[in-house]
């Protein structure tokens, strides 16, 4: 079975909330893997994205990129993201507007429709667990997550994102 | 004291901070302090340290560290694998490994330096040479490289994404890799891995070849600026094996001048709490880290591609050496020390390893199954390493219980707070001073870190981002004006007050 639908997510789970993206991820995949659904999707998951990252685009029909926000808006937010040619400047952390980015100019042609889903955290400190806020976040995105993964295309993905979150 | 460290008063002068903000604790900043003519009286990189990870590792059990540690870098979680694994072969008494496991080691960690120096080398730093320091700064990116020069941009994401692919062929998986244990490894590598590994070296080996020859032909046109820029002696400190040649998993630490000479021809890195010492500065809160028999003032040191390129004897790879020899002939018999110079290093090293690869690929003890080995317990372990960075020390204390009772972490970007900082006010003396403030001219101060790529998550033990903010205040450190670049690379620039 072909995966044309990619699912990256990052993160470091010694961070507190910083885990978000990856504890989301490992529990859609756990979903998915009791509902026979997991091999649909290519599953991704890193500390930081990389320039690499962008090999991943390639064949893929939708990609969704799932992450922890600061100070962005509660339980989460979802919307289309677009390649961005004014990229990351260290080698230590890449938006994933770039990752397009870097697929666009490196294969020379567009990427695929991409989202981002980005779960509101509340503590970055060292510790490992969820904050009470987060935990919140990601049950909410769970089930939003569930929705866009029974039906992955860009038409059904954009009409959710233009809809209130829940 | 060192020149541009302490203005002598700060009465009149207006201070620029480039402040990376993180989203999470730890984060650094450049801070300029200016006189109404911009002329520079003070130049100071601080990092906040956050030493909270060596805490986060009290009490867990030693087994569980070398996996817990990747998470202190998103970039190079294998250097702190390894490092803490060489500890703990201490801990439990594994002198000396099999050669199936130690060369499984070496190969993840070949395969680390590789893929951690491709993306500087193509992301970070091929910009500023192939671009142009004038180059539109929004443009000076992998993203510009690779609308200019698409095959480069490319080469380098298929050099990253091999080095992932040994990491994940010996440590099980790319991330949380579980390959490495106290005592040796738990993975043998497949003759299918194998196969897999080696099909495409030749073609990366070239192309690793053709960045040589980029860096090359860069300095060939521009051998003054390459040369001056950033320029400031230090001495240099490297691991070498026992026959004087670079060796990045393994080996005594040498210590030489700026000159070349040996200040320390080598010692056994268990010994390091007797030859390092840290200072503390109260403007910064990393450590300053010096030689402790030449002093904090004459003893502070670089590590990394360039000191490493210079103090081994040689490179054990031809290739590499042979570029080293080229790299080396432009210092006229002496040691080089452009910062431009650690991008030229830093893709001789990226050569090396790949030819490093290809002979263990060769080598039919990677295919073993005999992999761990232990002997008697001790309470005690250190494990140094070459992280692609430089130096990077793990020192632990183990109690009869198994749990970690002391964890001491002294990091690449640690070893280099001096140097960076004497960079710094290289590059502001020689661009900045008395002239009028610019993003283009800032730039030349970003190039100046990004040559050491100082992993702020390693130095604050955290992981975070780090957006640029740039600050011009007055001496009361009163905010006038402020250009910040956001997260997604985009420049803002805004008057905070009118007066």
């Amino acid at each position: 079975m072909t995966t044309e639908v990619l699912l990256t997510a990052w993160g470091n789970t010694s961070r507190g909330d910083d885990a978000l993206g990856p504890s989301l991820l490992q529990r859609l995949n756990a979903w998915a893997l009791s509902s026979g659904m997991a091999e649909r999707f290519e599953w991704v998951e890193d500390f930081q994205l990389q320039i690499d990252h962008a090999l991943n685009l390639e064949g893929k029909t939708l990609a969704l990129y799932i992450d922890a926000g600061q100070n962005t808006p509660a339980p989460f937010s979802f919307s289309p993201i677009s390649p961005l040619k004014q990229p990351w400047h260290t080698t230590h952390a890449m938006p994933p507007e770039s990752v397009l980015a870097v697929f666009e100019q490196t294969f020379r042609k567009p990427p695929c429709p991409a989202f981002t889903l980005c779960l509101k955290g509340e503590d970055f400190g060292i510790r490992e667990g969820l904050s009470l806020a987060a935990q919140n976040a990601l049950e909410s995105a769970l089930v939003f997550a569930q929705k866009l993964l029974n039906n992955p295309t860009p038409e059904a993905w954009l009409a959710l994102a233009h809809a209130p979150p829940l | 004291m060192f020149e541009l460290e302490n203005a002598k008063t700060t009465q009149g002068l207006r201070r620029i901070a480039i402040d990376p903000v993180s989203r999470v604790e730890g984060h650094g900043k450049v801070t300029l302090l200016l006189d109404e003519q911009n002329k520079i009286h003070q130049a100071r990189l601080h990092i906040v340290e956050f030493r909270g990870f060596e805490i986060f590792i009290k009490g867990r059990p030693y087994w569980e560290v070398p996996v817990t540690v990747q998470r202190l870098c998103g970039i190079c979680p294998v250097s702190h694998q390894l490092a803490a694994c060489k500890a703990m072969d201490a801990i439990i008494g594994a002198k000396q490994l099999t050669p199936t496991a130690e060369k499984l080691r070496r190969l993840m960690h070949y395969g680390q330096l590789v893929q951690s120096n491709a993306v500087h080398f193509y992301h970070l730093a091929s910009p500023d040479l192939l671009l142009g320091f004038d180059c539109e700064p929004t443009q000076r990116n992998i993203i510009g490289v690779a609308m200019k020069y698409p095959d480069i941009a490319k080469q380098g994401i298929l050099i990253r994404k091999y080095g992932q692919e040994v990491i994940r062929h010996t440590a099980g998986k790319r991330i949380h890799g579980t390959g490495a244990i106290p005592g040796g490894v738990n993975k043998a590598l497949t003759a299918a891995e194998r196969d897999e590994l080696k099909k495409d070296l030749p073609q990366l080996i070239e192309w690793a070849q053709g960045g040589v020859e980029l860096v090359e032909r860069y300095f060939e046109a521009n051998p003054a600026f390459f040369n001056s820029f950033g320029l400031f002696e230090s001495s240099m400190m490297g691991m070498v094996r026992e026959d004087g040649a670079l060796d990045i998993y393994h080996g005594d630490l040498r210590v030489k001048d700026a000159k070349g000479e040996p200040i320390i021809d080598r010692f056994n890195y268990e010994t390091y709490t007797q030859v390092l010492r840290e200072e503390v500065k109260p403007w910064s809160y990393m450590k300053f880290p010096y030689i402790e028999k030449l002093g904090p003032e004459k003893g502070w040191y670089k590590v990394g591609p360039l000191a490493r390129l210079q103090t081994c004897d040689f490179i054990p790879s031809p290739l590499a050496e042979a570029a080293r020899q080229k790299m080396l002939a432009i210092g006229n018999d002496q040691p080089v020390h452009s910062t431009l110079s650690y991008n030229w290093a830093r893709i001789i090293e990226v050569l090396h390893g790949l030819e490093v690869i290809q002979d263990l690929l060769d080598d039919p003890d990677v295919l073993g199954k005999d992999l761990t080995v232990k002997g008697e317990r001790q309470e005690e372990g250190i494990g140094v390493i070459e992280a692609p960075r430089g130096v990077l020390i793990h020192h632990y204390k183990v109690n009869e219980d198994d749990q970690v009772t002391m964890c001491n972490l002294i990091v690449s970007t640690t070893h280099n707070n001096q140097a960076m900082n004497t960079a710094i006010r290289s590059v502001a003396m020689q661009f900045l001073d008395g002239r009028v403030i610019s993003e283009g001219l800032l730039n030349h101060i970003e190039c100046a870190i990004r040559a050491y790529d100082p992993c702020l998550s390693c130095a604050t033990h955290a992981l975070g981002k780090m957006p640029l903010q740039v600050e011009l205040d007055d001496a009361e450190g009163q905010c006038l004006s402020l250009l910040r670049r956001d997260s997604s690379g985009r420049v803002h620039m805004s008057d905070i007050h009118d007066d």
